[in-house]
């Protein structure tokens, strides 16, 4: 749950970059890293990447980083990653304890459908595991990867990741061209406000 | 789980001052409130020569990495766990549900000293917590007066320098 400190006039919020092995979550926290314009260097944290020595998440990665003040109040995020290596399953746990939203990055390639639904159905296990529930949480959907040649229709992808009674934000996206990255970033960053906002808290 | 309550003013110093005086007694030179979800509460101590909200990420998940394992041992949670190093030494410290306190002190010094020290004032700040929990419970803040419009693209892509 997001972090209210009236003491320091601070909001905090985390948010969980979820999907496949190899699917482009760190490659999205990389170029939010090095693309993002801050008005001041401070307000961009250093990025950790605790990694293994073939450059794959063996923890999480995590990028600190500060938004623009909302009627005095200072927004720090707290952007994560989680592994998607399958046998990673009780760290994906451990990094979600907390989350206020999830980037759900899909694979676009065809043959990569499969693990897309699995490790969406792995996230809803993993909250419930938690005790949330995916429905409570915000979150939306990125099709990443679409500057590949074998790539699966956003309509197709949405057929099989968006097909619930509340169909949440997709985006199409290459996180290597660092396309499509903000507008996930910015609409996750906006449901989250908004549910804050109007739940108070 | 109840959610960590919302933090006022009289919370942040009653909890700074209840560090401060552990950072006194037990002669550490840093002391952190860290949420468990890797949120940095309150930080006290002098210049640290590191970058507190990343060590409180790192310290939240590595003390949460324990919690599984005391769980896969039969245990119903570990309370703390210590780090020695050559120059410096961590302990992590349970202070209630969703917070822990994390102490960066001298390799030198004893342990047993900062971790009877922490102890006492892990107490002191469950204590706070509990009674902004209460609070919490009862009112909570108002954010209405917040414009949502200025929610919108919060974050801005650096224009290309090419």
């Amino acid at each position: 749950m997001a972090i209210i400190n009236q003491a320091n006039k601070e909001i905090q919020v985390k948010i969980v970059y979820y999907g496949p092995a190899q699917c482009g979550k760190t490659t999205n926290l990389e170029k939010v890293h090095s693309d993002v314009e801050t008005a001041n260097p401070e307000d961009k944290g250093k990025m950790v990447s605790l990694a293994t020595s073939s450059d794959r998440t063996l923890f999480f990665d995590f990028l600190p980083i500060e938004a623009m003040s909302i009627k005095g109040y200072k927004t720090k995020f707290q952007l994560y990653t989680v592994p998607g290596q399958v046998i990673y399953n009780t760290t994906r746990q451990l990094v979600l304890r907390g989350v206020d939203g999830i980037v759900f990055v899909a694979d676009s390639q065809y043959d990569k459908m499969e693990e897309n639904v699995e490790s969406l159905q792995n996230l809803e296990d993993n909250l419930k595991t938690l005790r949330m529930n995916i429905k409570d949480i915000p979150y939306v959907l990125q099709y990443n990867k679409r500057d590949l040649p074998n790539v699966a229709p956003t309509d197709y992808m949405e057929f099989l990741l968006n097909n619930r009674e509340m169909r949440v934000p997709s985006f199409e996206a290459s996180a290597f061209k660092s396309e499509g990255v903000f507008e996930t970033l910015n609409m996750i960053t906006k449901m989250l406000l908004h549910k804050f906002i109007n739940q108070g808290g | 789980m109840t959610p960590f309550p919302q933090i006022i003013e009289e919370d942040y110093e009653r909890i700074t001052e209840a560090l401060k005086e552990f950072l006194t007694l037990s002669e550490a030179s840093n002391a952190l409130i860290v949420e468990k979800a890797g949120y940095l509460i309150v930080e006290t101590g002098e210049n640290p020569p590191f970058n507190t909200a990343e060590l409180a990420t790192l310290a939240a998940n590595a003390f949460n990495a324990t919690q599984f394992m005391a769980d896969r041992l039969g245990e119903s949670n570990f309370s703390s766990m210590f780090q020695q190093g050559d120059n410096s030494s961590v302990l992590w410290m349970n202070v209630e549900e969703n917070s822990l306190l994390v102490v960066v002190f001298d390799a030198s010094m004893s342990i047993g000293a900062v971790k009877y020290y922490a102890a006492e004032a892990a107490a002191a700040v469950a204590k706070q917590i509990a009674i902004a929990q209460e609070r919490d419970a009862s009112g909570g803040i108002d954010l209405a007066h917040l414009d949502p419009s200025s929610a919108d693209a919060v974050f801005k892509k650096k224009e290309s320098d090419s």
